[in-house]
């Protein structure tokens, strides 16, 4: 859960282009877990893809008579106390708690990369300003920002995702802030301002395509913390509402039958801990192989 | 060095002055209405004049602002409104729950991380370290609830060897500690296994540095050189990071009190939201981050006493 900001280390962006697509591959190949992360990721996007065609029931189907069923073939992980199919829930469980967290950290994504190329570019009361309100911000908890602001939208599926983006903005605008001071020292930015372009068109063309670097290891890093908060928060019963299943609702569900159904509780979390767990080691392989000498991530 | 620490402490009143503004302005920007959500459906109109009049809020958002001011900065959070009671009150009495955790989750996180990473940089390269490696990397990828749940099923649950919940009372100490093992041991998981990793990292990179092939050479005792001069600097990184991870130790209490079904400002917060009672979210919020800003002045002050390369001016 812990996330440190990364290093710093801006190499002029080579643009992506096939080649570097397929060197990325080639570096991948030497890379067993990565490259096995890679395929559960792909399996998760299948699962919540094609999610009604891979779940044996539906996710809303009681039979009272199938009550607190144990795991067996007929189902996998057990039925809760409505005798719903928990292997049915978390697999469309899988769409909301995959797209949550995706989208999450492309709202935080770009709210701060925005506040954070403003700040890096303004004037210096202005950009005083943005950061001293970024400085408090970082100053609550991720997950305290992000119950507090849910505390404000309330509950719902739409009201989590933007609840942790906007936990995320201040993050990455800090680091796009840091860059953005760097590179507005370089030749081609002082170029591009003395031939007429104005400070809108100098971000978008000349600063933004310089930070994808740092932007796609910082959030491919994010997308997993973003899922375990997101989960967190629907297992505190503050996120999506019932019966709506995601990964942290389904624990959440199964709260009051720990005991006498763990089955409903621990086999969902594992799921989440296998996606945490490849999203952080194909993170680690894309970090890497961008900037071999940041020194972010998992300290392998 | 004095002087620093001054220049620190000061420059964190402005900060906590942000985190209490932003929490006032997220509260009371809030499209609901409190007074309309606490009497439900079928009050009296004048029973909501009433009501708001008596909590100030019909009154305009600045006077509002400034009385609020005020009253946090006497230590007056206002009146919950789901129990009647002060919220300063309320804060008090779930504090020292909170502190228990968080402070033993910390020591069990630093007391046996450091150590694991220790010996696997140490054993570079044997069964040992690629376990250690493995098993971190498990628990940094587990969300804390699942830790807390699957020791509340072990533990508590299948051998009975400590109670499930709640946190037991400080009229008895003794019955604070099988409370509150779990629970620590739950919100220190990811930090331990962050701390190993990163202990083990930086204590093999310094172990490469030339001053300790110097201090081999001169026919120091293996022991002596990795603690005596490879970990003091290896610990400069590590102590930064603690610094980051304070903040997931107090975000994290929100999640394991209520795992665990323990009083704490961290249960009482979710509680909070819960029941729509913003004056005690907004006492609970506020005592987190600032009790978070205290503590990362604690750890930077710290780093700056360990590292004489820190400028103090």
């Amino acid at each position: 859960m812990v996330q440190a900001l990364p290093s710093v280390a801006l190499a002029p962006a080579a643009p992506a282009t096939r080649s570097r697509w397929r060197a990325f591959g080639k570096n991948l190949q030497r890379n067993v877990p990565a490259l096995l992360s890679l395929g559960f990721i792909v399996l998760l996007v299948i699962t919540a893809v094609f999610a009604p065609l891979l779940a044996p029931y539906s996710p809303s189907l009681v039979s009272p008579a199938a009550s607190f069923q144990p795991p067996t073939w007929q189902h996998p992980f057990g039925t809760d106390l409505f005798g719903r199919d928990i292997l049915s829930r978390v697999i469309y469980g899988t769409r909301l708690s995959l797209l949550v967290g995706v989208l999450a950290v492309a709202i935080g994504a770009a709210g701060g990369t925005l506040l954070g190329m403003m700040a890096g570019i303004s004037a210096r009361r202005a950009e005083q300003a943005i950061m001293r309100c970024i400085d408090v911000a970082l100053a609550f908890p991720f997950i305290l920002l992000a119950i507090l602001i849910l505390a404000f939208f309330g509950s719902g599926v739409q009201n989590v995702m933007l609840a942790v983006g906007i936990a995320y903005v201040p993050r990455f605008a800090r680091i796009t802030h840091a860059c953005t001071l760097s590179l507005r020292e370089m030749e081609f930015v002082s170029a591009a301002r003395a031939s007429g372009a104005g400070l809108g068109r100098v971000m978008l063309r000349h600063i933004l395509p310089n930070l994808f670097q740092v932007l796609t290891v910082y959030g491919t890093f994010s997308i997993p913390i973003a899922i375990l908060i997101e989960a967190g928060l629907d297992y505190l019963g503050l996120g999506v509402l019932p019966p709506t299943p995601t990964w942290g609702a389904i624990i959440n569900e199964g709260r009051q039958s720990l005991m006498i159904a763990p089955w409903e509780s621990v086999l969902p979390g594992v799921v989440i801990m296998l996606a945490v767990l490849a999203f952080n080691l194909f993170g680690e392989a894309v970090a890497s192989f961008l900037d071999p000498k940041a020194n972010i991530g998992l300290q392998r | 060095m004095r002087l620093y620490v001054i220049r620190r402490i000061i420059l964190i009143i402005p900060l906590i002055w942000g985190v209490v503004t932003s929490v006032f302005l997220v509260i009371h920007l809030l499209p609901g209405d409190p007074a309309a959500v606490l009497l439900g459906p079928f009050a009296t109109s004048d029973r909501e004049v009433a009501l708001r009049h008596m909590w100030g809020l019909d009154q305009p958002l600045v006077v509002q602002y400034l009385h609020y001011l005020g009253n946090v900065a006497a230590g007056n959070f206002g009146t919950s409104f789901l129990t009647g009671q002060s919220a300063a009150y309320q804060i008090v009495t779930s504090l020292p729950y909170t502190v228990i955790l968080g402070l033993s989750a910390l020591a069990i996180a630093v007391g046996v991380g450091i150590p694991l990473g220790v010996t696997a940089a140490v054993r570079n390269e044997t069964v040992a370290d690629r376990l250690s490696l493995f098993l971190s990397l498990l628990l940094i990828s587990a969300p804390n609830f699942l830790v807390g749940i699957v020791l509340l099923i072990v533990f508590a649950g299948r051998l009975g060897w400590v109670p499930s919940i709640g946190a037991g009372t400080l009229a008895q100490p003794a019955s604070i500690v099988p409370h509150t093992i779990l629970p620590a041991v739950a919100l220190s998981a990811g930090l331990l296994a962050y701390l190993t990793r990163i202990t083990r990292t930086t204590l093999l990179s310094v172990l490469r540095d030339d001053y300790i092939r110097t201090a081999r050479a001169k026919g120091l005792a293996g022991a002596s050189v990795v603690f005596r001069h490879a970990l003091r600097n290896a610990m400069l990184p590590v102590l930064s990071i603690l610094g980051l991870a304070v903040g997931e130790v107090v975000g994290g209490t929100a999640v394991i009190e209520t795992v665990f079904a323990r009083p704490g400002i961290g249960s009482l917060l979710v509680n909070s939201v819960t029941g729509r009672d913003y004056v005690q979210v907004q006492a609970c919020v506020i005592i987190l981050a600032v009790s978070l800003v205290v503590m990362n002045l604690v750890t930077d002050l710290c780093y700056a006493a360990v590292d004489p390369r820190i400028q103090y001016q």
